[in-house]
């Protein structure tokens, strides 16, 4: 093999790793000391308050710039992806529902590309994500989804906890599940399962893992971080529609509105 | 799709979106992140709003006499409060240099990567990856 082969051949598979993506989870931190973790009435801990992504804003935030998720997809769903990051080679992101001020679904919001709030009560864990305004209800008293439950964005949030850890299930999704920028894309199938835990005096993370019988060939897990907001930070307005310029275009891609509307 | 189309896409797709990381509304690959333009001119609108704050600069041809306003899209409030924009920063009729990546379809527009203000200050388009 000449030097020319051996370059490329390396720089390839170094693209590759860079690729993979991670399919298998981290390993789960380990959990904060009792003593650090403030506490409800109910006896359960207590994250209420600001909290800061750490990482990326992908899935799994430990990929670098450049690198995307790569979950085991399904042949039908592989196309899909590989057709989006087709259009984004060519420049033409998809239609994204995001870009139409469609609201991310649960999956995507938790990747929290602004900050979260959380307010708790016995019996419920209720997520504020400062993006689109959306809330996730993890409801914690035992009620579970039925046959009359509707979908939606957020999708149905059941949880219980062991320990100190918040353990819950995601199901009943509304929309085309999009869920990141690169257009991956899974079914009105995908399941989350979370295992949020406190790893330190400020620090969460919420190890989660998808499941879709149509569109994973395998589950994709990944650990979000988040970090308690200093003291004096707050919440800021975020309303998409206030001066949106990024229509779906007729091929279904996403346009650029460049003349003020007002 | 055969194995070297898999290699190729997997190669050029995250370099589209190495610059996309600080947005949360939209991918960014509409605009060419491998060039920058320079945009010396006056301010002639300034919205600090959601999704994307968004400033609308004229730029003035002086050898072809004529003027162009370049739409230059920047991140949401969030984005670039936290990178030490503010609603007061520009205003219209100021003197500002805007460097940004334009968009591919060779229409004046273009992505923030940094402005220099009258008074010498530069701000960047984020405050790093996280935001």
């Amino acid at each position: 093999m000449n030097r020319v082969s051996n370059l490329t051949v390396g720089f390839v598979c170094a693209v590759g790793l860079a690729l993979a993506g991670t399919a298998v989870a981290a390993t789960p931190p380990s959990v904060a000391p009792a003593a650090v973790v403030k506490r409800g009435t109910d006896g359960h801990p207590d994250w209420g308050g600001i909290w800061q992504r750490v990482g990326g804003i992908g899935l799994d935030p430990t990929l670098k710039p450049g690198q995307i998720d790569r979950p085991d997809l399904t042949a039908q769903y592989q196309a899909m992806y590989d057709a989006s990051l087709l259009s984004l080679q060519a420049g033409k992101p998809i239609a994204d529902p995001t870009a139409s001020c469609e609201p991310p679904n649960g999956v995507r919001i938790m990747n929290m590309v602004y900050p979260m709030e959380i307010f708790q009560r016995p019996g419920l864990v209720a997520v504020f994500a400062e993006w689109d305004h959306q809330i996730r209800r993890i409801y914690t008293d035992g009620r579970k989804p039925d046959a009359d439950t509707e979908r939606s964005y957020m999708g149905y949030s059941v949880g219980h906890w062991e320990g100190d850890q918040l353990v819950a299930t995601t199901t009943l999704f509304k929309g085309v599940a999009v869920l990141n920028q690169a257009g991956l894309t899974l079914s009105d199938e995908m399941s989350m399962q979370e295992r949020w835990q406190q790893t330190g005096p400020d620090t969460l993370t919420n190890t989660i893992t998808l499941t879709d019988a149509k569109a994973l060939r395998k589950p994709y897990s990944y650990t979000k971080t988040f970090k308690r907001a200093a003291p004096g930070f707050e919440m800021m307005e975020y309303t998409c529609v206030e001066n949106n310029r990024n229509p779906i275009l007729p091929d279904g891609t996403t346009g650029t509105i460049l003349q003020q509307a007002k | 799709m055969n194995r070297q189309v898999r290699l190729t896409l997997g190669f050029i797709a995250p370099l589209l979106l190495a610059s996309t990381l600080a947005q949360a509304h939209h991918s960014s690959a509409m605009f060419d992140a491998a060039k920058d333009v320079e945009l010396k001119g006056v301010v002639k609108t300034f919205k600090f709003e959601n999704p994307h704050v968004n400033i609308v600069v004229t730029v003035r041809d002086e050898k072809a006499g004529t003027t162009t306003d370049w739409y230059v899209e920047a991140a949401s409030v969030r984005g670039l409060a936290m990178a030490g924009w503010r609603r007061s920063t520009l205003k219209p009729g100021d003197t500002v240099t805007i460097v940004a990546h334009p968009l591919r379809d060779g229409q004046p527009g273009a992505n923030l990567v940094k402005a220099t203000l009258a008074d010498g200050t530069t701000l960047a388009a984020n405050a790093g990856r996280n935001y």
